[in-house]
Formats: C-alpha cells, structure tokens, sequence
C-alpha cells in the first residue's frame, strides 16, 4: 500500500506524454471546425448555436453519443457498480428505454422548431403556450440543471489527472480554457468535431478493455465472485450482486424517471434540433444504443475493479475518490502507452458534453432572458454574440464551481438537477401533443413537484456515509405514509406524480380562461420534414455575402 | 441563406405563410408499429423478471446478460419501427 501511494504520487510520463498528444489533437480540430461545413455567416445564433442545423446522420450519431455518453457517465457508473453493485446498473435500462421514448417524440420537437426557428426547448414553450413566464421558468430549469452537469464533466477529467500522478487544479482550468476558446470560436461545431475522435478512441478502448482486462483477471466467473465476496462482507446496506427485494422499486423508477429526464436537457435538445432532418432524427435512435452497449459493458470494468484489487486514490476532501476506480483499473491492467489513450478517451469524453451544455445553457440565456426580458430587440447577429459570451460565462462558472466547492456538492447538485429537469416534462413532452393543461396550471405544477422534489432530497440521509442530508435520488416509502415498507421511489418520480396532479387539478379549476395565452403553432407544424412549405432551407451554400473570415474577427 | 433577421416569426403567426401552413400531412404511416415499443418497457422495468443469478453466460450473472441482451432487441424493435412506419 505504501509503496503504491509512492509511485502513483510521481507523473506517469509515457500516459501524460499520449494524453497532451491527443488532446494537442483535439484542440487543433476544436479550431479549425470554424471553417469546416460553414453555412452562412457564424454571427446567427442558428450557426453558432446549433452548427448550421443541418447535420446528417453520421455526424448526428457521433454528436448525441458524444453529448449524452459524458466522460462523468463512463467514470460513475462503474463506480457505482465498484461501491454498491446490481443497483449501479440501472444506467442500462434506463440508456435503453431513452430510445423508443425520443423516436416517437422528439421528431415533434424537431418540426415545430424547425418550421418556427427555435434554438432551445423554452422557445418551444413560448410559442406554444404563449407565456413568456412559463418559458422564463423552464429556462432557468435548464439552465440550474445543466450548470452542475458541466461541473461534473471536470470531475472525470480531474479523476484521470490524479491517477496520472498530477495534482494540482492548474491542469483543470488550462483544459477548461482551451475548450471555452474553441467553442466562443467554433460554437457547436467544435464538438460536433471532437466527438469524432472522442467516440473512436472511447470504441476502441472499452472493446479493448472488455475482452483484455476479463482474460487477465481469469475469466467473468472469477470477477463476479470476487464481487460477491466483497458485498458479502461489507456492511453498507443494499449492496450485493442483485437486487435485494425493497430495492427493486426504486431500480426500475429511477431507470424510467432518468430516461424520460435525459430528453428535456436542454444539450439533447441542442444536439437533436442541430440534425438536418426529422428523418435523421429517427433513424439515429436506431443507431445509437451502440453507445449504450458500450456503456453496459463498461459498468462492468467496476466489478473487475474489485477483482484486480483497486483501491480508490484519496479526493480533494480527503475521502476516497470511487470516480477513480476506471482510471486506476486501466493504469493497473494497460500498459503505459494504452492508459494514455484510455486516459485521452476519458479526458476528451469530458469536453464533448461540457462544450454541448455550455452552448445549451448559452442559447437559453440568450433567447429566453436577454433578448424576451433585456433586448427585445436583438438582432441575430447580437444574439450570436451574447450566446458566445455567456458559454465562457457558464465554463467559469463551473470551473469555480468545483474549485471552490466541495466536489460532493456537484455530486448533489447533479441529482437534484435530474429532478428539477424531469418538472419540466409536463410543459414540454405534454405540450408537444396537446394544450390541454393551462398555462397557469403548468406554473402551479411546476413549483410545486419542483418544492416537493427539493424537500424530499434534503429529507434522505444516506447511511452508508452517515451523511444527513441529499443522501440520494431514492425516497422512502414509508416517508409518504404508507406502511412500515424498506421500498423506495427514485424522488423525481415522486415530485413529477405531484406536479402532475397539481396540474391537472388547477386547469379544472381555470377552466375556460384561456385569454392572454396565444398557440402560435399549427397541428401540422409537429409533423412536417425538411423540405416542406415553411420549413427553412438550410442546406449548406456559399456564404452570399463577404464574410470575415473565423479566425480573424 | 435565406433567413431573413428583421422579420423574427419565432413567435408570431406569419401573415404570409397562412396558406402553405396546415396543409403537409404526417410523413410517417403504419404508427401501429409504435406498439411494439411496449416490449423494452415491460421486460426492463419489473426486476422481478430477471433479479437472479442464473443461468449465467460466460460467467456472466443472469440479472447482468440479461438487460445488456435487451439493448440489442430495443435497438433491433427501433430499427424495425423506423424502416416500417417510414413513409414518403
């Protein structure tokens, strides 16, 4: 053990050596993707923002796996598989209900806003139920949900430092300064270019990794029961190779809550309205449970983790680190070099989602605060140059957010923004089919699913770290009043059943005061493809007039 | 590119595109398909189904084969839905 902390506290120079390498790669590409598929000119928001909104199919499949597999997702779900085992391993059904749910609604998304020119779901909420105070709230929703999402991504790529042997914050914030240039330069071009790279080398490691690190280890066999062995002995509660009976509950609520959450994020619906088409759109949903096959097999990695002995290194805070796990398991099976690569997926991984989310979180400030409540009017132009501003604004935020903070209360954060975003589905999912909730009703409803989630959050302890309060995303049963049960809901469910009822029940009690709240949108807006009446042509063309070349501005 | 940035119709009804708006049909058929989607969320979502240890696969625990299988049959039942509601 002694010895262990004494080489892992030297820099791994031939990891370091492949890690800077790739990312020098990266960086150059995050530039040049300025240049690269340009439309008109970069100063409008719909080529800034969302990369020209004409992305086909393949360039669509690198950038949503890209976007909604984050570096964090591939660092934590192994984790929770290493600390707690089956109940980890809600992240495969829940990655794979996501795809049945956005085919059938998100093409709706995609047509209204292509049809109407909207850059983020609050547009879509403004337009629909015509009040600015609705879309105001289900912005700053996204917004609050997604500032801590990006903090996140920090956190796998400090989780890979440290398991190179480099401490410090200073390789944090380099990394997160050259994102913040390329991205103010390139919008979601940028990685819409690295997700590319990214996906292959993330392909290529976990392939690797599934078939290389189980022969090593002697076989599945050996790895699951070492895992056993190790819930077996340990006194958390409700660890184990399966699911202990009260758990099961919660398991599949958690699953269907965070599959039905991941679509209202506003960096899916960025990177769904960047498609070129409806079609496109519904083809991709087919395509990419490849990302999530890759992500089943890597929650495994944590069990082997158990198996090939890995002690998590010490965080910041000074507990144990578990998002360092997969890290320390490629630095103990790889050889040098192939943890340098494995170490570039990871690190990479995490700039893809985080450009994506500061884009998302841009665009609503921009669209739905500035220009609805500061600039009425701003011309696409000026938005453009809002929208670039605030991204550097969000990825300092973040970057202080995890300087500062304990990186727990990101942790923390990240669950209560799965819970806020999921109130907002009322508005946004319900209303792409149908007006029948009032506006009003959808206020009401909101506030309140969004109090009671908070409140049952700070309401769950957490036993296995003695820790009072937002101890996780699961609510006990008996809590509610219904029984002496050890069942648990995951919160959001809970908090979404309510927002729901309180929906409904104050759009009984509006009924018929319908004044003041306009539909700008036609029933045929939600079904129409690219190409037909209205639908803007955005095909790519010679830029019309002499634009300022990217790099000179 | 023909977007024009002093006539922002983002939320206005555009007076000149009253004729051609409400007129374009679905572009998908046969949206029965969608029933099939049923699949994943009844054979993912009760535990009970799959919440043991055998049979195994390779050394692999059922409750573990088991939903990383059901991956590749959602993917295929997607696959399956767009190629047969896919209209015009």
């Amino acid at each position: 053990m002694h010895a262990d902390l004494f080489t892992l506290a030297a820099v791994k120079g031939v990891e370091l050596a492949i890690f800077i390498l790739l990312f020098g790669v990266v960086t150059v590409l995050g530039f040049l993707a300025a240049r690269w598929r340009r439309g008109g000119s970069i100063e409008h928001l719909d080529e800034w923002g969302l990369g020209g909104r004409n992305f086909g199919a393949w360039i669509s499949w690198f950038l949503l796996g890209g976007d909604l597999y984050t570096a964090y997702t591939f660092v934590a779900v192994p984790a929770l598989l290493f600390g707690t085992g089956a109940a980890g391993f809600f992240a495969v059904p829940y990655t794979l209900l996501v795809f049945p749910i956005v085919f059938i609604v998100a093409p709706r998304l995609w047509s209204v806003s292509h049809r109407h020119g909207y850059v983020t779901p609050a547009d879509f909420v403004r337009g629909r139920h015509g009040s600015p105070t609705l879309a105001l709230m289900i912005a700053i929703t996204g917004i609050v949900a997604t500032m801590p999402y990006i903090a996140l991504q920090l956190v796998g790529i400090g989780a890979v430092m440290r398991t190179m042997g480099i401490s410090g914050e200073w390789p944090l914030i380099i990394a997160f300064v050259i994102l913040a240039a390329y991205t103010y330069q390139s919008g979601l071009r940028a990685p819409a270019l690295i997700a590319f790279v990214k996906d292959t080398l993330i392909y290529i490691v976990v392939i690797v990794a599934v078939i290389y690190i189980p022969i090593k280890l002697g076989g599945f066999k050996g790895i699951f029961s070492a895992a056993d062995a190790k819930f077996t002995k340990s006194e958390i509660p409700n660890d184990g190779l399966l699911l202990a009976d009260p758990q099961m509950l919660g398991y599949s609520t958690l699953a269907l809550g965070s599959a039905l959450a991941l679509f209202l994020y506003p960096h899916s619906v960025t990177g769904l309205l960047a498609t070129r088409s409806r079609d496109t759109v519904r083809k991709n949903m087919a395509a990419l449970p490849a990302y999530s096959v890759v992500l089943a097999l890597l929650a495994l990695l944590g069990l082997m983790a158990i198996k090939a002995g890995v002690t998590p290194l010490t965080g910041a805070n000074g507990k144990p680190d578990v998002n360092t796990v997969v890290p320390l398991l490629f630095d103990k099976m790889f050889p040098d070099w192939f943890a340098g690569v494995a170490f570039a997926a990871i690190g990479i991984g995490a700039l893809v989602p985080a450009a994506i989310m500061s884009i998302a979180a841009a665009n609503l400030f921009t669209r739905n605060i500035y220009k609805e409540y500061l600039r009425r009017d701003a011309s696409p132009a000026e938005e453009a140059r809002v929208s670039r501003l605030a991204s550097l604004v969000v990825k300092a935020g973040a970057v202080v957010v995890i300087l500062v903070l304990d990186p727990q209360f990101s942790i923390d954060l990240q669950l209560i923004g799965g819970v806020i975003i999921l109130q907002t589905l009322p508005t946004v999912a319900i209303g792409l089919y149908t007006r029948a909730l009032h506006a009003w009703a959808l206020i009401a409803g909101w506030a309140v699913g969004l109090a009671a989630g908070l409140w049952m959050l700070y309401d769950t302890p957490n036993p296995n770290t003695a820790k009072p309060h937002f101890g996780g995303a699961q609510y006990a049963i008996s809590k509610l009043g219904f029984g002496d049960t050890k069942m648990t809901v995951y919160t959001g469910a809970i908090a979404l059943v309510i927002n729901l009822v309180v929906a409904t029940v104050v759009t009984l009690v509006l009924r018929s005061r319908r004044d003041g709240f306009t539909d700008t949108t036609e029933p045929d807006d939600y079904v129409v493809e690219a190409g037909d009446p209205g639908v803007r042509d955005l095909e790519p063309t010679a830029p019309e007039e002499s634009t300022v070349p990217a790099g000179q501005r | 590119m023909a977007y024009d940035a002093s006539r922002e119709d983002r939320f206005t009804r555009d007076p000149d595109s009253a004729g051609r708006r409400g007129t374009v049909q679905s572009h998908e058929r046969n949206t029965n398909w969608y029933w099939l989607f049923v699949l994943p969320f009844v054979f993912t979502l009760l535990p009970f189904i799959y919440n043991t240890t055998s049979p195994e696969l390779i050394g692999i625990p059922f409750f573990y084969w088991y939903q990383t299988a059901w991956i590749v049959v959602t993917a295929v039942i997607t696959f399956a839905v767009y190629v047969k509601t896919r209209g015009s």
